[in-house]
């Protein structure tokens, strides 16, 4: 487990350091994987932007998709890190989690965790480029 | 023995891996993954899409992941299961949930393995390479019990299942179908004169004959020294034809051992159409059988066809 997701994955959103920290995929230096490695920061973005619509919306089931997508895949593209952050996003937004006020924060909480791990691999992924 | 005139297309075939996930990212990691593994990848996002270019596709393995939304991976298996044309696909179950009872689950309902997901990439072609090595070895089993040993023609087992799925087809969608049944004459007298060695010799040579015919015809060995050759989209005439060519080959043919010996095969020949529309296999074949008497009654080494059933 990351360490940004440590403390049972309470992380301070707006640790603004942490954000900048690099994260690279482990694959990186691997020229088959180049191609690869574009579209998936690609998605990232949209990703982000997905994620966001879908917290203003209230809308858990789509949350859960793209939180499973990512959680299954990203590992498979050398990001492991993101794949275990995805990961708390998509329990916490299973269709029989209880929706109290606490638990929607936590579900904030989680998703925010999520966009920070995803911009700090697109932001490095992008400077290295 | 040719393998590919028998229509087994296994060997030739780059294998066939198909993915249903519904995360495109997940697609473009397992092309990009297995494209060095000799595999033809194929994707699908959800369990509808996935379980119609199963049908079509006819995929060696499947790779299916349990998270589906909407049908799930659970349902995609058994509906997978349920029916005949994909059952006999290996399907790995992949998933980032599985406890053990759905592991149970999964392998219960016919799945042949599972990966847990994240996977490492090392191991899921290692999986993937190892139910593809046990299908081949399962497709090998199949045909081999389907196949005659001594001549490597298809067998009386594999010929009556051909020919009920062949007549039924034909009848469907009104297609023409012959039959020729050929029997070789005087069998019985070489394999006593010459000894069963050489009977088998000539069972062997006749039955190169009939594997040297068309590739959409499907030679098989009846019992004894009686064969049956189904020929799909093919007319009386044309059946004829054939059937004219094998009887000629054969009594060409110059036994090495015997070289003044001429050995000769009659056939008959019937074509479904000629019968009527609720014609059975069983009629097509008694059909042929009679053409085949006609043709040894009148003197062997003919070939005879029959327009009318024959009186009683």
């Amino acid at each position: 487990m990351p360490d940004e997701t440590s403390m049972e994955g309470r992380v301070i959103s707006t640790d603004t350091t942490k954000v900048k920290a690099p994260l690279r995929s482990s694959f990186a230096d691997d020229p088959e994987m180049r191609d690869l490695l574009v579209f998936f920061v690609d998605d990232l973005g949209r990703r982000i932007e997905a994620i966001r619509r879908a917290l203003l919306d209230q809308d858990r089931a789509q949350l859960h998709t793209l939180a499973h997508q990512l959680s299954g895949s990203a590992g498979g593209y050398g990001y492991t890190s993101i794949g275990d952050v995805a990961r708390l996003l998509e329990k916490q937004t299973r269709s029989d989690q209880l929706s109290d006020e606490m638990e929607l924060s936590l579900l904030h909480e989680r998703a925010e965790d999520l966009i920070s791990i995803c911009r700090r691999a697109i932001s490095t992924f992008r400077e290295e480029a | 023995m040719n393998v590919a005139s028998l229509g087994i297309d296994a060997q030739a075939r780059i294998p066939r891996v198909l993915a249903i996930d519904d995360s495109e990212l997940m697609h473009r990691l397992l092309r990009a993954r297995l494209q060095l593994e000799h595999v033809d990848i194929y994707c699908a996002s959800n369990g509808d899409e996935g379980l119609r270019m199963a049908v079509e596709l006819q995929p060696d393995v499947i790779l299916l992941d349990i998270d589906l939304q909407g049908m799930d991976g659970f349902d995609v298996l058994q509906q997978l299961k349920d029916d005949a044309r994909t059952r006999n696909i290996a399907v790995i179950f992949i998933s980032a949930t599985l406890e053990m009872m759905d592991r149970v689950k999964c392998l219960d309902l016919g799945a042949i393995d599972f990966v847990h997901k994240p996977f490492e990439m090392a191991e899921l072609k290692a999986r993937v390479r190892s139910a593809l090595r046990i299908q081949q070895l399962l497709r090998m089993l199949s045909q081999r019990a389907q196949l005659d040993g001594l001549t490597a023609l298809w067998n009386r087992l594999y010929f009556d299942q051909r020919l009920v799925a062949e007549v039924s087809d034909a009848q469907r969608h009104k297609r023409t179908l012959s039959l020729i049944m050929c029997d070789i004459d005087h069998f019985k007298t070489v394999n006593d004169r010459y000894g069963h060695p050489f009977g088998d010799e000539v069972l062997a040579h006749f039955s190169s004959i009939l594997m040297g015919g068309r590739a959409s015809d499907i030679p098989c060995r009846y019992g004894g020294e009686e064969f049956g050759v189904i020929l799909p989209n093919t007319c009386a005439e044309e059946a004829v034809e054939v059937a004219e060519r094998f009887r000629a080959a054969f009594e060409s043919h110059r036994w090495r051992r015997h070289s003044d010996l001429v050995l000769t095969a009659s056939f008959g020949v019937a074509e479904l159409a000629s019968l009527d529309a609720v014609a059975t296999p069983a009629d097509f074949l008694a059909r042929a059988d009679a053409a085949l008497y006609n043709a040894k009654r009148s003197g062997r080494n003919r070939v005879s066809s029959i327009a009318r059933p024959m009186a009683a």
